[in-house]
Parts: structure tokens; C-alpha cells; sequence
């Protein structure tokens, strides 16, 4: 009998659960050892636009370890709904249903280009 | 301190969240904002992360009860995330009043929908979308018994997600609330399945205009790190214990809350 849809995807899920645990365990680990020298909100009380590529280049010469391994962290985090996404067209190519796996990857394709255009804004 | 203040905020908030059915969203930006005087713009950024991880974590569970529509998820995240996109855009040309005013506005109505009668209207046609797509389905009833449902006015319920999608992009919220009216209001489907398949999306909706943000450099560590950690632990205690809690008491108090919020967040608005 060919699986349902449904219990595939619950098996992406069950991963996904794993994703989502181990980028917790990555901000945490960034968190606290940001903690000990960032303890205060004033300097996000106006809006300072800083695109990410000039934040990462700034935060590794410094070598604030904590902050960089909490953006990691938070790219895994947003990661895990692109990858759900692919996985899914994946099923549906595989039970043949050619209809839902392009909208699969159209929707993929939309959520590249989304992230991407948060660069040059 | 603050940072631990806004770790334990955060907790409370994932634990009401998945209580109430509601996204935690929509108190972690009212706290960021009018609490910890943050920029409204980096609230909303933070608080995309959370949904995410909600999303994410909870799907497992829904998943195995049978309850998602993957089919139709998949379908209607083709609107959701042409609608972050559109919100992405939009908000580097909106200025912050107008974000607080359409919070403060869109808080109240939330409020309102709390009362909403919860009755399963039930469509006896399936679009023919839903039957090229082969969208109808099944979800186990509380005797064990298959109940079968159809998918009405596919175009509607995907014009609806857009709408979703710009408002989740512009103000961090998972808008799961549209997102469950196009659902069980305009598609006709049963609201268990409406609740479960809106969890499904918004993670992939929040991640589109998250990964911008991100990008764009809108997202800082220093705040949505104790967000999102506490939104997660929050929301696992919350859905630990949801059976034994006085849900229908809670909500009563918390409608309250959320009128008394709203209107702070549309005064400061209009400040």
C-alpha cells in the first residue's frame, strides 16, 4: 500500500522537532555567553539599520563568539520551514502527484527569494 | 537583568499562547514595544522567530492526530508567502506609528473573535480546484470515527492567505487567526482541521519574511535569542498542561487584557 502523505510528513515533522531543539541548545549557548557583557535594550530603542553582512564581519573581528553562534542558531531556526518545504515537493515527486510537488517548489523558490531580498534593502 | 526579565516574559507568553490558541506574537510585541522600549521594527522581527519555532514544534503532534491538510497547506502557503513577501516590501516604507496603530487595531479585533461561536459549517461541494488537487480529506472524530469534509472556494481562501501573509510580515504575528477564518469561515473546512493546518503554515510564512529581516539586519540576538528560548519552553509547558487548566476562565481575563493592550499600542500610535 503506498503511505499516506500525512504519515510521511509526520516523519519530516519528528526531525523538524529535532531542528528546532537543537537550534534552541545553539542560541542558548550563544545567549550565555553574550549575557555576561550585553545587559541592556537602551541601544535598540531607535532603529539602526545594519545589514547582516556588515554585523557578521564586525562581530568576528571583535570576537564575540556569543553573538555569532546565536545568529547561528537563529539561521537554523528559520532554516527548518525551507527545508520541510523541499522535503515535501520531494514526497510528492515520489507518489507522483507532478501537480503538488511544482506548487512545493514554487513555494520553495518563493522562500529563497523572499530571504534574499532582505540583502541591498 | 532585562535580558532574564525578557526570558521569563517570553516564557509566559509561549505558555499562554498555547493555551489560547493564539500565536505568542501578539504579546511579545506589545512588550518589546510599550514594556522594554524597543523599536517596533526589531520587536516584530524577534517575534517572527518565535512563531517559527512554535510552528515548527508543534507540527509533529498535530500531525500524528491526523488533523493537518498537508495537501491544502502546501497550496495556500503559495499565498501566504507572496503575502510576507508584499509585507517585507511594505514595511521599509511604513513608518512605526502606523505599525502601532494597525497592531493596536488588529489586537482588538483578535479580542473580539475570542468570542467567536465555534460550529462547524460544512460545504456539500468540492471546488474544482479541490478535486484537481485532490484536497478533500478525512480526520479521525473524538469516537474514532472518519469524518469526511470538502474544500469550498479555493480562490477566496488563497486571496484571504495573502492578506495573512502582508499582515504576519508587517507585524510578527502568525496571523493564525485569519489564517483559521479563511479556513473554517470561506473554505468550510472543520475547525480542528483549520487550527491544525494554519499551525502548519505559519511557520512557513513567518520564515519567509523572517529570513528577510534577518538579512536586512533587523533581527539582533542580543533580543530575539531570549524570545525565541522562551516562546519554545513556554509553549511545550503550555501544551504539557493544557488539558488541566481552566482555558474557557483564562480566556475571559485575557480578552481584557488584549482590549487594554490594544488601545495602549494604537495611543502610542498616534503619539
Amino acid at each position: 500500500m503506498k503511505e499516506n502523505i500525512e504519515d510521511l510528513e509526520y516523519r519530516i515533522a519528528k526531525f523538524l522537532r529535532y531542528g528546532v531543539i537543537l537550534a534552541g541548545i545553539v542560541i542558548l549557548s550563544g545567549w550565555l555567553t553574550l549575557f555576561k557583557f550585553s545587559n541592556t535594550f537602551y541601544t535598540f530603542k531607535f532603529y539602526d539599520k545594519l545589514p547582516l553582512i556588515d554585523i557578521i564581519p564586525f562581530h568576528i573581528y571583535r570576537g564575540n563568539w556569543g553573538i555569532l553562534l546565536a545568529y547561528l542558531g537563529l539561521i537554523i531556526l528559520i532554516s527548518l520551514p525551507l527545508i520541510r518545504v523541499v522535503l515535501t515537493a520531494v514526497l510528492f515527486i515520489k507518489q507522483k502527484e507532478y501537480a503538488l510537488a511544482t506548487i512545493a517548489i514554487i513555494v520553495s523558490i518563493s522562500l529563497i527569494f523572499s530571504m534574499l531580498l532582505g540583502i541591498e534593502l | 537583568m532585562l535580558s532574564l526579565l525578557l526570558l521569563v516574559i517570553s516564557i509566559s507568553a509561549g505558555f499562554l499562547g498555547s493555551l489560547l490558541g493564539l500565536g505568542g506574537g501578539i504579546i511579545v510585541v506589545p512588550v518589546l514595544t510599550l514594556f522594554f522600549g524597543i523599536d517596533i521594527r526589531y520587536a516584530v522581527a524577534a517575534s517572527l522567530i518565535s512563531i517559527i519555532a512554535t510552528s515548527s514544534g508543534a507540527a509533529a503532534g498535530f500531525l500524528k492526530d491526523h488533523l493537518t491538510n498537508v495537501r491544502l497547506a502546501v497550496l495556500l502557503e503559495l499565498g501566504t508567502v507572496g503575502g510576507a513577501i508584499t509585507g517585507f516590501l511594505i514595511s521599509s516604507h511604513i513608518n512605526s506609528s502606523w505599525l502601532f496603530l494597525l497592531f493596536g487595531g488588529f489586537l482588538f479585533f483578535s479580542a473580539i473573535m475570542m468570542f467567536r461561536k465555534k460550529g462547524d459549517a460544512r460545504s456539500e461541494i468540492d471546488h474544482p480546484w479541490s478535486q484537481k488537487l485532490k484536497l478533500a480529506g478525512s480526520y479521525p472524530n473524538e469516537k474514532g470515527e472518519l469524518t469526511f469534509y470538502k474544500v469550498a472556494q479555493v480562490p477566496l481562501g488563497l486571496i484571504s492567505m495573502y492578506f495573512a501573509g502582508i499582515l504576519s510580515a508587517l507585524l510578527g504575528i502568525g496571523s493564525g487567526i485569519f489564517k483559521v477564518m479563511a479556513m473554517d469561515g470561506a473554505m468550510k473546512l472543520p475547525m480542528k482541521v483549520s487550527s491544525a493546518t494554519s499551525n502548519f503554515m505559519i511557520g512557513v510564512t513567518a520564515s519567509a519574511s523572517a529570513g528577510a529581516y534577518l538579512m536586512k539586519g533587523d533581527i539582533r540576538p542580543e533580543i530575539a535569542s531570549p524570545v525565541a528560548l522562551g516562546i519554545i519552553v513556554g509553549s511545550w509547558i503550555g501544551a504539557k498542561v493544557m488539558t488541566r487548566m481552566p482555558a474557557a476562565h483564562i480566556r475571559k481575563i485575557f480578552v481584557v487584557v488584549l482590549m487594554v493592550i490594544s488601545l495602549q499600542m494604537m495611543m502610542r500610535g498616534l503619539k
